[in-house]
C-alpha cells in the first residue's frame, strides 16, 4: 500500500527498487535450477519400446535404460534426465516424437 | 519381415487414416501431443505454439514412410525408424479409441462378434503390439 506521503516524499522509490532487486535476484537463482525431463507410465507404449528409446535418444546402457523404464512402470514416472530448460524442453520434444508422455519440471 | 496379403489388407488403410485424424485434432490423436507442462499454462502455450507443429509433420512423414513402403521385401534402418514410430501413433491412437488398460487379455478372434466393436478393436491392436514387437526385436538385434 502506497500512501500520499511517500509519494510526496520519493520514499516509495526506494522501497520499489529494492523489491525489483529482491525480484530479479529470485528469477536469476530460478535461472540456475535445473530442470528434469519426466517420463510417466501408461498402458500402450510397451516396455522394451520404452526402454529401446531412452538407449537411442540418450545413449543409456541397456541395464540404466532398463531400471529407468521399471521405474516408469513401478513408480509412476521417473526422472530420464536433467539439465538447462531448453535442454530439458528439447529432450521433451524428442521424447513425444516417440510417442512417450514426458513433461519438464524445475527441481 | 514379409507380411502376408491378408496382412496387409487390414494395415494399408491405417496410416492415412491416423494421419487424417491428427490433422484434424481428433480427440483420439491426444496421446499424440502430450503436455511438456503440467503446471505452467504459459510454458505450455509456448510450447505448442513451436513445437506442435514440428510433432504434427514428423508424425504424419513417419505414417507416410509406413505406407508408402509397406509392401516392400526389404527396408532400410532409417525405414524402420519410421515404421516403428507410425505403429506406435497408430496404437496410441486406437488404444484411446478403445480405452484400453494394462493387462488386458486379446480375445478369441473365434468368440468375437460382428457387433462387438471394442473386442475388434482390441483384436486389432494386440496385432499391431505383436508387429511392433517384431520390428523392435529386429531393430535391437543390429
Amino acid at each position: 500500500m502506497v500512501t500520499q506521503s511517500q509519494l510526496s516524499t520519493g520514499e516509495i522509490q526506494t522501497v520499489e527498487a529494492d523489491s525489483d532487486l529482491d525480484l530479479l535476484q529470485d528469477e536469476l537463482v530460478n535461472l540456475d535450477r535445473p530442470w528434469s525431463v519426466v517420463v510417466w507410465n501408461d498402458p500402450i507404449n510397451l516396455m522394451n519400446y520404452v526402454t529401446w528409446v531412452f538407449q537411442k535418444l540418450f545413449g543409456y546402457s541397456l541395464a540404466r535404460a532398463e531400471k529407468l523404464m521399471l521405474d516408469v512402470h513401478t513408480k509412476g514416472r521417473a526422472i530420464v534426465s536433467s539439465g538447462s530448460k531448453e535442454r530439458a524442453e528439447f529432450d521433451v520434444y524428442r521424447l513425444h516424437e516417440y510417442g512417450l508422455w514426458a513433461t519438464l519440471e524445475q527441481i | 519381415m514379409v507380411l502376408s496379403p491378408h496382412e496387409l489388407s487390414v494395415l494399408e488403410s491405417l496410416p492415412e487414416q491416423t494421419a487424417t485424424l491428427a490433422r484434424a485434432g481428433d480427440p483420439s490423436t491426444a496421446r499424440l501431443f502430450p503436455p511438456a507442462y503440467i503446471d505452467d499454462p504459459y510454458s505450455e502455450a509456448d510450447y505448442i505454439t513451436y513445437s506442435r507443429p514440428d510433432l504434427l509433420g514428423a508424425t504424419i512423414e513417419a505414417l507416410e514412410v509406413f505406407r508408402t513402403t509397406i509392401s516392400s521385401d526389404a527396408i532400410s534402418q532409417q525405414d524402420a525408424l519410421s515404421w516403428l514410430k507410425a505403429l506406435n501413433s497408430i496404437r496410441l491412437v486406437i488404444g484411446t479409441k478403445i480405452n484400453i488398460q494394462e493387462n488386458e487379455e486379446v480375445p478369441d478372434p473365434e468368440s468375437i462378434g460382428q457387433d462387438d466393436v471394442r473386442s475388434q478393436g482390441l483384436l486389432l491392436y494386440s496385432y499391431l503390439t505383436w508387429l511392433q514387437s517384431e520390428l523392435l526385436e529386429a531393430l535391437s538385434g543390429d
